[in-house]
Parts: C-alpha cells; structure tokens; sequence
C-alpha cells in the first residue's frame, strides 16, 4: 500500500496542495482528474519520491519518508510515465531502452536478457525490438515507454496523461494494455478524458489544493460517448459504465433488440 | 483569399540522406473564412503540412501560392498564427506576461496590456494570478493555454492549432470550442489539426483527412458524415455515429449522420420499438 498523509507542498510560498491525504491499495487503480494547474503532476511526484513534502509524508508498504535509507530504496517499487514518452528515451533501439535501467541498476547481463525477451513478448513488441524509439508512433512509444519501466517489475505504476498527445488508434491502444494491467499492479491514473478516468476503481478530483474522492457509479463526467451511454443505460438497452469497443455495444443493442422482438 | 497546394510533397532528411515520404503529392484550396479540420493518424503529415503552410518548412516539390489576394505567400505565412503541438517549444520569455506582450510589440501593435490581458482572459488564465509566472514552471495545459493566448493577442487572420486540446481540462476544452466560435464569427479562417473529432466536428465546416500522406478525404461536414466507405477511418469519427454505421451496415434502417448523442440514442431506441411492433428483430 502506498499513502500519503496530510501532505502539503507548494513551489512559491503559496502551497498547491494542501493536506492531502491519499491511500493506493494493492493492485488497485486510481484515476485522479482535476483542472490543469491543480497540482496532479506535483502529486505524483510526491508519490513517486521525487518530489520531497514541506509537511506531511509519503509511506510506501509501511517504510516512511523520514527513513530515508529504506524509504530511498522502496522508491523503486513506484514507477512513473509522462504524458510525452519522448522525454523519457535515451537510448537507439526498443531493445536498448527496455534494457538501459536494468544495466544501470547492476542487473546481471543473463537476468537482464531474459527480462527483455519476456517484456518482448508481453507488450508484443517483437517488430519493433531493433526500430529507434523516436521514430515510433505515438501508442507505439507510450507502450515502449510502460513496458520499460514494467520491467523493473514496480509495485506500483502512476501514469501521468498517458495518452494526451495519442490518436484514437493509439489511445485505444494504450487504454487496452491499461486494461489489461489493472488488478495486477497498483496504478495511479492520471487524465483528463472521461472515458479514462472511468476506468478507475476510485475517482479523486484534484481541485484548489484539495482531493475529493467519488465513488465510481456515482461521478458523472461529460463527454460524448459516455453522453449516449448513458442515453441507452437509461432506456435499458445497456449497462456499460464506460464505452467498450463500438463492436460489442452493437452486439449488446442486437441482444436487446432480439429480445424485445421475440417478446411480441 | 485563397491559399493554393498544388501536388506538394515533402521528405525529411537525416544529414543528406533522404527518409521516407511524409506527404506524396497534396492538392488543397483553402479560402478565407471558417474552420477546417485537419486529421488523420499520427504520422499521416498533417504536422508537416501545417508547417509548410506556415513557411517553416520547404516542399520539395509542388507548390504553395496565394490567389486573390494582393498579399504575397511569404507576407501571408508570417501572419499566420501559429500554436504549437508541444507549447514549451515556443516559449523564451521570463514571465507570462512578456511571453504574450512578445509577439503584438515585435509586430508593432497598439494597446499591449490591453491585449495581454484579453488573451489570457479568453483562455482562462486569470491575468493577476498568471502574469508575472514563468512559462516554463506552469502545466502542460497551463502551458497550452499560454501558447494559445501568445497567438490570438497578435490577432492574425489565419490560425493554425495543433492539437490544441491535448493536455487540457474539460473546461480549457470548452472554452476552446468557444474560442474557435468567437474567431469564426469574427472571419477569421482556422486550421485545426486534431483527432478528436468528437470536439471539432461540429464547429467544422470542412474536413481533410491524410493518410499516409495523401489527402484521403477533403469535403464538406455533412459529406463527410454521409459517407459509406470510410476506408479504415471510422476510428476518427465520433463513438455514438461509429455506433450508428456499424448498426447500420447490419442491416438497420437508421440515418448515421447525426451530431447529438441524445439523438442518437433515441434513433435506435425508437428502431427498437418499431421492430419489437412488427416483430422484425429475429
């Protein structure tokens, strides 16, 4: 479990966030949403270590941050992706970039091969193992960019907008494998697209310095999509609380039209 | 005024050698007046053209002229308002306030803070709070929004926005959308680049498609709605009307081309109802 406990912090003498508490579970995911400027990238900083309080403090599976030893080691269960993946590439190849943290944190040269080839097939980057990062495109580099910091194998994993700058291919791409890890990692989620921040167990609203926290069922945010869901939940044609593939919402209305049809 | 791309293509290079294609040949007319919406995948070259309209890039070959019009292309492309799709890129300046003052005192314009003031009022960034902050310490969609006020308070005739909803909160879109309406009503022309379609179509009055460099579609809203064969597209336009196509291409009789999810819903709600009457739906 990661907390943080009345937490305070600010850049100028005027905090941006104001005794903030917050506690991830294990495996569980969180969506946190808010104005820009509220302060949502500074709080995951905060989480992820980067940041140091001015009052309050980050525990992380029980080891606080005054421990700083300990604390500085349990760091890096915590991993962290920025909106813009391009930020975070240093190296010529996918290969080299799932590979460089492992070499500088001292992993053996066997150990670290056999992660790469198993991160390899996990996020399915088999054609893309040997191609330059930035030359990918844009879901493609998000996923390098979550699969390089996976391999650490981190307990917990913050995504700060990570699909802001994606098209719809690409954030569809990215909102799956996000699908995919929720339940076995604890994630922090940070957007601003409604159909994203539905995606979280518990929702947190990030506004003037303060986190509000909604239970899923009952936030409603507006976009289009979740518009006409909620347009067809209401005449009881489906139940989807965010959009699935438009596929399966089409199979759904079919069901239902089948049955009402063989009502008659 | 018309701006004329007659069969431009363009390449990036490494040192000498050149890279693949980035636009094979595009053909567009774009006249003054309301909004277009450029789109297409990521690395289709709706960047790329943009930046060629705007002269900071060069095509290889074809061409980009100015037709009725007294003003002469590179007259016309300085003009041009330009917002990056990564705003740190263009910002230099110390404060907030001189970020935005840059532009109207470089271009000699009357009533600096005047416009300063307006610009980040129109895109919500309160000018007390904002003015003496460094660009480089707001957020990414603080950042944006900055971007865009630098841009309007020049007040050109021609916009260019790149992604300009990237990064920003529900309200920073809605005060985009307005932000578009205001500058249509007053005839100005906009280029947006972006993909969510769901935001911009409405305001559109026509859209260009690229695809692996070519300009796949270019017409008018409703045509671009109505269309049956999309050609692998359909993953651009709204959820509720993709809803609505793939129903459709089923085999319900249901019109596609409708903007309000509302809407849309009852569509198939009364479809529904009509088929449960006639007991058409097995």
């Amino acid at each position: 479990m990661i907390e943080l406990e009345d937490i305070s912090f600010g850049y100028t003498s005027n905090p941006i966030l104001r005794n903030i508490s917050l506690k991830i579970d294990n495996n569980e995911l969180i969506s946190l949403t808010g104005p820009n400027g509220s302060g949502k990238t500074t709080l995951a900083l905060l989480l992820a270590g980067i940041l140091e309080p001015q009052g309050g403090e980050v525990v992380i599976d029980s080891i606080r941050s005054n421990e700083y030893e300990r604390f500085e080691e349990k760091r890096k269960d915590i991993g962290i992706v920025f909106e813009n993946p391009d930020n975070q590439f240093i190296t010529t190849s996918v290969e080299r970039e799932l590979a460089f943290g492992l070499e500088n944190m001292g992993v053996e040269r066997e150990e670290m091969k056999r992660r790469v080839e198993e991160s390899i097939k996990r996020f399915s980057l088999e054609e893309l193992r040997f191609r330059a990062p930035h030359t990918l495109s844009g879901g493609e580099k998000q996923k390098v960019a979550i699969a390089s910091i996976l391999i650490f194998n981190p307990r917990y994993l913050i995504l700060d907008e990570p699909t802001a700058f994606l098209d719809p291919c690409s954030r569809r791409m990215v909102l799956d494998l996000i699908q995919n890890l929720k339940g076995t990692i604890s994630i922090l989620l940070i957007s601003h697209f409604p159909e994203e921040i539905m995606l979280g167990d518990t929702i947190y609203f990030l506004r003037d310095g303060k986190l509000d926290k909604q239970e899923r069922e009952k936030v409603v945010l507006r976009s289009q999509s979740l518009d006409f869901l909620h347009f067809l939940n209401e005449r009881g044609i489906s139940q989807y609380l965010y959009p699935p593939e438009p596929e399966m919402l089409c199979d759904t209305i079919e069901a239902f039209k089948k049955k009402k049809s063989t009502r008659v | 005024m018309e701006i004329i791309l007659k069969d431009v293509c363009f390449y990036y290079k490494r040192g000498n050698i050149k890279r693949e294609d980035v636009l094979k040949g595009i053909n567009l007319c774009l006249r003054e007046g309301g909004c277009y919406l450029l789109t297409g995948d990521c690395g289709s070259g709706k960047t790329t053209l943009a930046l060629l309209m705007k002269g900071l890039l060069t095509a290889q070959s074809g061409s980009i002229t100015v037709e009725h019009s007294s003003m002469s292309l590179a007259s016309l492309q300085k003009s041009i308002g330009y917002v990056f799709q990564f705003p740190e890129e263009q910002f230099f300046k110390e404060t907030v306030k001189d970020e935005v003052s840059f532009g109207p005192i470089t271009l000699g314009l009357d009533r600096i803070e005047e416009r300063v003031k307006n610009a980040l009022s129109d895109v919500g960034l309160e000018y007390e709070r904002y003015s003496q902050s460094s660009p480089f310490t707001l957020s990414s969609g603080e950042k944006r929004r900055l971007a865009i006020a630098s841009t309007i308070a020049c007040e050109p005739s021609w916009y260019i926005f790149d992604e300009p909803m990237a990064g920003l909160d529900l309200e920073g879109r809605v005060q985009m959308i307005n932000l578009v309406k205001h500058l249509i009503r007053e005839k100005k022309t906009v280029l947006v680049i972006s993909q969510e379609l769901e935001l911009f179509l409405e305001i559109s009055d026509r859209i260009i498609v690229l695809k692996n460099g070519k300009a796949k579609l270019d017409c008018v809203r409703s045509t671009f709605l109505g269309k049956e064969d999309m050609d692998g597209m359909e993953v651009l336009l709204p959820y509720h009307i993709r809803v609505l196509r793939i129903l459709r291409k089923r085999g319900w009789d249901i019109p596609v081309s409708i903007m309000d999810p509302k809407e849309a819903a009852n569509i198939i709600d009364e479809y529904v109802v009509r088929t449960e009457r006639t007991g058409d739906g097995v």
